[in-house]
């Protein structure tokens, strides 16, 4: 709509050009003199467009509604006069219908535009329905452990009564049957009692006399079932034939009455083994003698076969007090009637031949010289008297073996051959020291202890014996070195130990201890001061201290960095020989050199600790520090936490090498679904965004102003 | 059967008695309250000792990221130390004591004595050896405690399960025998001979003959490394990894004859004593002694570090006995003894056993308080020779030149054992898989210093300092970058070619070098030359370490 420029002013405006503002105000004031409304005036004179029926000739078109406000007449202006008519609310309700101001339909957007839009909303839509997500996002990113599929219900093992009593499931008939048979059971357990009904009635018909009697009872039953089987397993084991055949003899004898024919029979077979008839049986001598025919040598090898034979075959004399039993290795002999244990009378046997034997004679030999009678080797098995020959040769398996037994007589057998020479020697240094009278001395102390000790006799005389011998020989010297112990303080003469001294010295020092003196420990004892004054003196001159000392010193000045001169004699002077620099040159150009940081011994004149750098642990060591961390101290006290299992409990172990991420095994992984979502902490967050950033404001108002338009337009 | 059905009974009949009492039957009575909820409390000192390190504030770090990881390792940390202070409820077993009568000294019992008051198995472990042809006999326990190996100085060596008294081998290696040491397992052993070093198994066949382990006087074996160590008469200190074979390093410390070796067992630092009263610390990385500290004015006769790693006992023929503090190398106590101590030991609980000539004797933690009297005292006929306690188990064992004897210290073992770590019942499968186990975790040589947490610290070194590091460990400066042909046309480039011009270039260089080398040493024998012919030449007296007894001239 064009306005239409009131002539009046436009004409005014015209005239007042010339004469400024002034005329302008004046003009203003004439018109509001004359009560014309300039703005009404504007509206006032507004161009009809539309083609109306009655056209008025003072121009009464229509009008807004706004504009004409005060003057025109409105309908419910017109009701008012209708009042006291009775279908007046209906009418009044029809008016305001037509009253309602008519709503317009914008004109659509272009395509481009509104596709925007309708991208941008549905962004919002599903921005706001993943945020729900952001709290289960954050809480799962935090946790050290996950294990899938989440929200797994704990496990629980079911104990027998839930499983057996509790069952859901419908019963199988056989399950009907057996439970029905179960419920009729004495010897069930019952839930509310301690006692079965069977266990309970047991109880009132026994008195506890009688259930100790039965119990009793019960386990004699049992341990004698367990020593028979024991008893059958070991005789299962043993390997011997012949051991065998007894038993299967015995047996038979047990079981059949004709203990006659047995007997018959037994001898049969000795006299057949004794005949020898089978010692050509064996498959090396048939071999042989085919040879034999034709080879010289094989025919001698085979004679010495026979000779062998019947060497072995000559009985033994019989051994005096020696009791060898059944178990003494491979000496053919007959069987004695009852057939368990040789027929000694008939063991005849040269004991020179027999190397097990000559040993038990020399034991005795030895033994009877020492006018011990009792030392007669009284071994209860072939098997001991096998390990005391075998000890001959070891005296520590000895010992070991005669730990177990822990019998003065098996101790005895150890105890080497003694001549009688020696014994005579160790009667006169006896009679000497018992002589010389109190215990002073250290080695008869020694002995007078090792008398008490013992609690044999004979034993004991032989260890003194021993014990003088030692002191009496010199043991030759060894070429090796000493160890600092051989030296007493009295023999002390060298530094380092470095000569060789006898091993066993004739006069080996005892240091009395408080079981016998006092116990002393201050430096004026019995050692000899004098001695101790000669160490002294011949360590004088080695002053370990300066020596300590200078070496220190030296060390430190070594590894003062030094200063830098960098004067050159000659330049700016005069050159030549005996010229001496400048004081000035040369407290110019010398770059003192800063001090080393102090040393770690600073403090400690004794210690002289190294500076030096270790380059192989630097290979190991790490030298950035990495990434996260800015910070050392942090990083070596994480690094340094043990992990493993040497410093850790299993279940801390456990924890502290738990995967990120674990999986069930076979079990499908399932997404999320809206039960598991954690409640979102991001309200907060929005807040807080607001505050700080104050160009956001604009955005979002913008924002909103965008949703109100999609509101009209009715996309929601 | 009927005991057990008694008894059920009258539990029963209470139950009833309960109810009559009540009403009520016993399942119905409300379940009263708990009135200590939770678990159960843990004494802070407990958890002390399982704290690993000081505790780091982690308020004011900003990224948050690390902020989170260092709090999560807090609580991890947290936890660990509550888990390891509660499963000291496994550790069932009590050290050993003796309570004596009033008025009566535990260094006056005699061991006879202890041995009738203790229980038989106890009891059967003071024994004697008498082994009185070979000589002197050093001892070894086996890292379990169950086997033992001894080594007469005449050249009888024999190991055996010495709880079973059942012999493993027994021999004689017809030559001196200096020391003898368990490896790893008790399948193998090293014996240090008159000329080289042994390893025999434990049938007594011999496996190695280490030649390059000459003359060797003490030996020792770093368990978690795999390493021998070989002390030699020469003054060379040898490390050897058994795992491989290889010798790892060879020190020359220019000490003299080296008799007092012991290791710290915190940290694997090797320990030697000189005649000069100097300890010396050794790391295989180091030429040089980690520490020098002069313990005493007089040579010393022996050293030894407790379990721990904390405290050193030396002993020297000024016949004194100190403990130092190894961390801060001060000295804590002194106290005079009858003679220098010649061996010294301490055992797993800290007791320190010494033996003085004939005399053995124990304290009990000298580290502490100096002590006053000896724990216990034990006489023998002859000078011991070589002490060992064995571990989980109060015996000492004491080598001595007519044999060995054990004896009892009651409370000086540890007395829970951890099976992973060294199990006294191990059996055959049990040991093998510790020992594949034990080989996975083996510790490199190189990771010996003296404090063990070194490996953990950051090297803030220069680029400049690493690289002089590797040139130190290489032993020569990396090679300048190859030189590499240029291409010819005409055949001139076939790789023969190409080679033969390559080969040229490379012997120039080495030529050159040879050079450089040559004129080098000339100028060295040169300026040697000069300086011995400006010295005057002075007849040398004979030395001999028997001229300090010669009267001084004053």
């Amino acid at each position: 709509m064009t306005k239409l420029e009131p002539a009046g002013k436009l004409l005014a405006s015209d005239d007042t050009d010339s004469e400024g503002e002034v005329s302008d105000f004046a003009h203003e004031t004439l018109l509001k003199s004359l009560g014309v409304d300039k703005d009404k005036k504007e509206e006032t004179s507004k161009q009809r467009t539309e083609s109306v029926q009655e056209v008025s000739v003072f121009s009464l078109g229509q009008k807004s509604y706004d504009d004409t406000h005060a003057g025109k007449v409105h309908l419910h202006q017109l009701i008012n006069s209708l009042e006291g008519k009775s279908n007046i609310n209906i009418l009044k309700k029809q008016i305001n219908r037509v009253k309602r101001p008519t709503q317009h339909l914008n004109a659509p957007l272009s395509k481009p535009v509104a596709e925007r839009l309708q991208r941008k909303v549905e962004y919002e839509k599903a921005s706001t329905t993943v945020s729900h997500w952001d709290g289960t996002v954050q809480k799962n990113r935090k946790a050290d452990h996950l294990s899938f599929p989440l929200n797994q219900k704990p496990l629980q093992i079911k104990t027998v009564d839930e499983f057996l009593f509790h069952k859901s499931k419908k019963l199988t008939p056989l399950e009907e049957e057996i439970q029905a048979l179960m419920n009729g059971n004495k010897c069930l357990e019952r839930k509310d009692h301690d006692l079965s009904v069977l266990e309970e009635e047991a109880l009132t018909t026994l008195s506890l006399e009688e259930a100790r009697a039965r119990r009793a009872e019960l386990q004699k039953h049992r341990a004698l079932l367990s020593y028979h089987e024991a008893k059958n397993r070991r005789q299962n084991k043993i390997k011997s034939k012949k051991y065998h055949r007894m038993m299967r003899k015995r047996k038979m004898k047990e079981d059949s009455p004709k203990a006659l024919d047995i007997k018959l029979a037994d001898q049969q077979r000795a006299e057949e083994r004794a005949s020898l008839r089978h010692r050509a049986g064996s498959k090396w001598e048939k071999g042989r003698k085919l040879i034999a025919k034709h080879d010289e040598k094989t025919k001698f090898e085979l004679d010495a076969q026979k000779q062998k034979h019947e060497e072995l075959m000559v009985r033994p004399e019989p051994m005096g007090s020696v009791d060898l039993s059944a178990e003494t290795p491979t000496i053919p002999a007959t069987f004695g009637n009852d057939g368990d244990a040789f027929d000694h009378a008939v063991l005849k046997l040269p004991v020179e031949n027999n190397p097990w034997l000559s040993c038990t004679s020399e034991t005795t030999k030895n033994d009877s010289k020492l006018d011990n009678t009792s030392v007669t080797a009284k071994c209860d098995s072939g098997d001991e008297l096998l390990c005391d020959n075998a000890a001959k040769s070891s005296s520590l398996m000895t010992w070991l073996s005669q730990e177990e037994n822990n019998s003065v007589e098996s101790m005895k057998t150890v105890v080497p051959a003694i001549d009688s020479e020696a014994v005579k020697k160790f009667k006169e240094a006896f009679s000497k020291i018992k002589s010389s009278g109190d215990g002073e001395d250290g080695s008869y102390d020694f002995i007078q202890e090792r008398a008490e000790n013992s609690e044999h006799e004979a034993n004991s005389e032989s260890l003194k014996f021993k014990t003088l011998d030692k002191g009496d020989h010199k043991f030759p010297n060894l070429n090796t070195g000493d160890s600092p112990e051989e030296i007493s303080c009295t023999n002390l003469k060298t530094k380092s130990n470095s000569t060789g001294s006898t091993l066993f010295k004739p006069e080996i020092e005892n240091i009395s201890t408080s079981s016998d003196l006092k116990f002393v420990h201050d430096d004026n004892n019995s050692l000899g001061d004098e001695q101790r004054m000669t160490i002294e003196q011949a360590f004088a001159d080695d002053d370990v201290l300066a020596e300590f000392s200078f070496e220190k010193n030296e060390l430190i000045e070594g590894s003062k960095p030094k200063d830098i001169d960098l004067s050159l004699p000659g330049w700016g002077e005069w050159g030549g020989t005996g010229v001496v620099p400048s004081k000035r040159k040369k407290r110019k150009f010398l770059t003192k050199a800063k001090p080393p940081p102090p040393r770690k011994d600073v403090n400690l004149d004794h210690v002289i600790i190294t500076e030096d750098r270790d380059i192989q642990i630097a290979k190991h060591q790490v030298h950035d520090i990495p990434f996260p961390f800015v910070n050392s101290d942090h990083f070596e006290k994480t690094i340094v936490r043990p992990v493993g299992s040497t410093w850790n409990t299993p279940s801390t172990v456990k924890s502290l090498t738990n995967p990120e991420v674990s999986t069930l095994l076979g079990a499908i992984i399932s997404p999320m679904d809206s039960e598991s979502k954690e409640p979102n902490k991001t309200k907060n967050k929005n807040n807080f965004k607001k505050q700080k950033v104050g160009a956001h404001t604009s955005r979002s108002s913008r924002k909103q102003n965008r949703l109100q338009k999609l509101k009209i337009l009715g996309i929601d | 059967m009927a005991g057990r059905y008694y008894e059920k009974r009258k539990l029963s009949s209470e139950i009833k008695k309960n109810e009559d009492e009540d009403g009520l039957s016993v399942s119905e009575v409300a379940q009263p309250e708990d009135p200590f909820k939770g678990s159960a409390p843990i004494p802070e000192e407990r958890k002390s000792l399982y704290k690993r390190g000081k505790e780091f504030p982690v308020d004011g770090i900003k990224n948050k990221k690390l902020k989170g990881f260092l709090r999560n390792t807090k609580k991890h940390d947290k936890a660990a130390v509550n888990q390891a202070a509660r499963y000291e409820l496994l550790l069932t077993e009590e050290p050993g004591y003796i309570e004596t009568a009033e008025g009566e000294a535990t260094w006056e019992i005699k061991q006879r004595e202890i041995a009738d008051a203790a229980d038989i198995t106890s009891a059967s472990k003071y024994f004697e050896l008498r082994l009185d042809q070979f000589g002197p006999y050093s001892v070894d326990y086996t890292r379990n405690g169950r086997h033992l190996l001894i080594g007469g100085r005449r050249g009888h060596v024999a190991a055996f399960d010495w709880m079973a008294k059942k012999p493993m081998c027994e021999m004689n290696v017809m030559e001196a025998v200096n020391d003898v040491k368990w490896l790893h397992t008790e399948n193998m052993f090293a014996v240090a001979q008159r000329r080289w070093t042994y390893i025999y198994d434990n049938q007594g066949i011999e496996l190695h003959c280490l030649k390059r382990l000459d003359q060797t006087l003490k030996l020792d074996f770093l368990p978690y490394h795999f390493l021998l160590l070989a002390a030699n008469a020469r003054g060379f200190l040898q490390y050897l990894d058994i795992s491989q074979g290889q010798i790892v390093s060879t020190i020359n410390t220019k000490c003299g004859r080296l008799e007092v070796l012991c290791q710290n067992p915190a940290n694997a630092v090797v320990l030697l004593g000189h005649y000069n009263g100097t300890v010396t610390m050794w790391s295989p990385n180091q030429k040089k002694p980690l520490v020098k500290m002069l313990s005493h004015k007089t040579a010393l006769r022996s050293i030894a570090v407790d379990q721990t790693g904390n405290y050193l006992a030396t002993s020297a023929q000024d016949r004194k006995l100190k403990i130092f503090d190894v961390r801060t190398f001060k000295s804590l106590h002194t106290w005079s003894v009858p003679a220098g101590a010649s061996h010294l030991k301490f055992s797993q609980r800290g007791f320190l056993g010494a033996s003085f000539q004939n005399v053995v004797e124990i304290y009990n933690n000298p580290c502490i308080q100096p002590p006053t009297n000896p724990y216990l005292t034990h006489k023998l006929k002859f000078p011991a020779s070589d002490l060992d306690f064995c571990p989980y188990e109060d015996v000492l064992g004491v080598g001595c030149a007519d044999g060995f004897v054990s004896l009892l210290v009651p409370g000086a073992g540890e007395p829970n054992y951890d099976s992973f770590e060294s199990n006294p019942y191990r059996s055959k499968k049990q040991r093998k898989e510790w020992e594949v186990r034990a080989l996975l975790e083996k510790i490199q040589p190189d990771m010996i210093s003296l404090d063990p947490f070194q490996i953990a610290r950051v090297d803030m070194a220069t680029a400049e300092q690493l690289q002089k590091d590797k040139e130190e460990r290489l032993g020569f400066k990396q090679e300048s970058p190859k030189f590499e042909p240029r291409f010819k046309k005409k055949g001139r480039s076939k790789s023969g070619n190409v080679e033969k011009r390559k080969r040229k270039v490379r012997n120039e260089e080495l030529r050159k070098k040879i050079r450089s080398e040559a004129e080098k040493n000339n100028a060295n024998e040169a300026a040697e030359s000069q300086m011995e012919a400006n010295v005057i030449t002075k007849p040398l007296e004979p030395k001999s370490a028997l001229n300090r007894f010669k009267k001084k001239t004053k």
